[in-house]
């Protein structure tokens, strides 16, 4: 799965996940913050994300201070993965 | 202590104020779906995507009421349920089982505890007040009503509210039918919230003159109470609203409320609504029953298995 794919799972993904009502894959931009703007997610949702991380991709956050950094878009989520997926 | 405001959210259309016809859904095997509002209008759709059905229901009602009685910061936030929030529980047993106890999400697991209406009404206002949630069967609600009663003996300044919810899911529903609950009268499921205080305000619609309680364990036991209290008291009610068809003393007027929302224990916060209403001369028609022409006095009578009987007792004010 290239890049671009990616993105387009992650968003669908973090809708399901997020149980973001009325938001589609189109309204999540790319680069655009997660939290506080953007989305405005919150220290809930960031934990559902490294679930999120886990079920779909197998990836263990080892290092909370990582978050804000992978977390920080749709975009550094998916460079994550696809540094760090198996 | 008089009911400011109600709000309830039902199989009927009672969210909505003004006149209301109860359609007898007592015929129904199905679980009634409920008459809704439009939540998004009463909370931040941002907050709504983590709420169950329950917690929508119950905040949408606390606000309604709040709103009705232009309380901007409750002294106390009281709530009666039997269940809790039944379909976050179940979720997260689900993923608990399925994932093997591994990356369990954190909203169900929040979610899945008694007293998350009451919590999450209190962070929506950011209330610090005191909170409390009563979990009695289907005596929950009356347990939330006393405690109301007792903070205004306490302080008659304070302005209580307190409310009643409960949700059906598809497992509670296959059990509860398998333990043969729903035999007679549909599955059913709903919110009422009030607010409360120790004066009569220009918008109040009742007085709950009292919460009693007692202890019997036997058949027959309501009408005994009931004919007790009125002897001890020499008031007569005109109205009984009960979850059950027993019978009433001689001559006094009563109905099995559920044929109208279907079952669920804390029901009793609905016919609390409707007392509220009818004695507030909203006009409320019940298809199959007839109300007396004049209501001026209200007894809501409920029991659990163990014998317990608690008889809420509501006025004209």
């Amino acid at each position: 799965m290239n890049r671009d794919e990616l993105i387009e799972q992650l968003k669908g993904q973090i809708i399901e996940q997020l149980n973001l009502q009325a938001v589609t894959p189109a309204d999540i931009k790319t680069d655009d913050p997660l939290f506080g703007e953007g989305l405005g997610l919150d220290s809930i949702d960031a934990l559902e994300l490294i679930v999120l991380l886990q079920q779909h991709y197998k990836i263990k956050l080892a290092n909370a201070e990582e978050g804000p950094k992978v977390f920080r878009s749709v975009g550094t989520m998916a460079d994550y993965i696809l540094a760090h997926g198996q | 202590m008089y009911i400011q405001a109600a709000s309830c959210i039902s199989a009927q259309a009672s969210f909505n104020k003004g006149a209301l016809t109860l359609k007898n859904i007592s015929a129904s095997k199905e679980r009634l779906p409920l008459v809704e509002p439009d939540y998004t209008k009463l909370v931040d759709p941002k907050l709504i995507r983590r709420m169950s059905r329950i917690i929508r229901m119950g905040v949408a009602t606390a606000m309604a009421a709040l709103q009705d009685a232009e309380l901007a910061m409750p002294d106390a936030i009281l709530m009666g349920t039997a269940y809790g929030c039944l379909d976050d529980t179940g979720s997260f047993l689900k993923k608990m089982v399925e994932n093997q106890e591994e990356m369990l999400t954190p909203t169900a697991f929040i979610q899945s505890t008694h007293n998350t209406v009451a919590a999450q009404i209190a962070l929506l206002l950011k209330c610090h007040a005191y909170n409390n949630t009563y979990v009695q069967r289907n005596l929950s609600f009356q347990s939330a009503l006393l405690d109301a009663l007792l903070l205004l003996q306490e302080n008659p300044a304070r302005r209580v509210l307190a409310g009643a919810a409960d949700e059906c899911t598809n497992y509670s529903e296959a059990v509860l039918r398998r333990f043969g609950v729903y035999k007679t009268l549909p599955p059913g499921e709903g919110a009422a919230c009030f607010v409360l205080g120790a004066e009569k305000t220009a918008g109040s619609l009742a007085r709950v003159s009292a919460v009693e309680w007692l202890a019997s364990g036997r058949p027959g036991a309501v009408a005994d109470a009931l004919q007790s209290i009125m002897e001890r008291t020499g008031e007569r009610p005109d109205l009984l609203l009960s979850a059950s068809d027993d019978p009433a003393p001689a001559g006094i007027s009563s109905v099995n409320y559920t044929r109208y929302i279907g079952q669920y224990p804390t029901s009793v916060g609905f016919a609390c609504w409707l007392a509220a209403a009818l004695l507030s001369g909203v006009p409320v028609k019940p298809e199959g029953f007839v109300f007396p022409a004049t209501v001026s006095r209200v007894w809501l009578p409920a029991t659990d298995e163990n014998g317990q009987l608690a008889i809420i007792r509501l006025e004209a004010c």
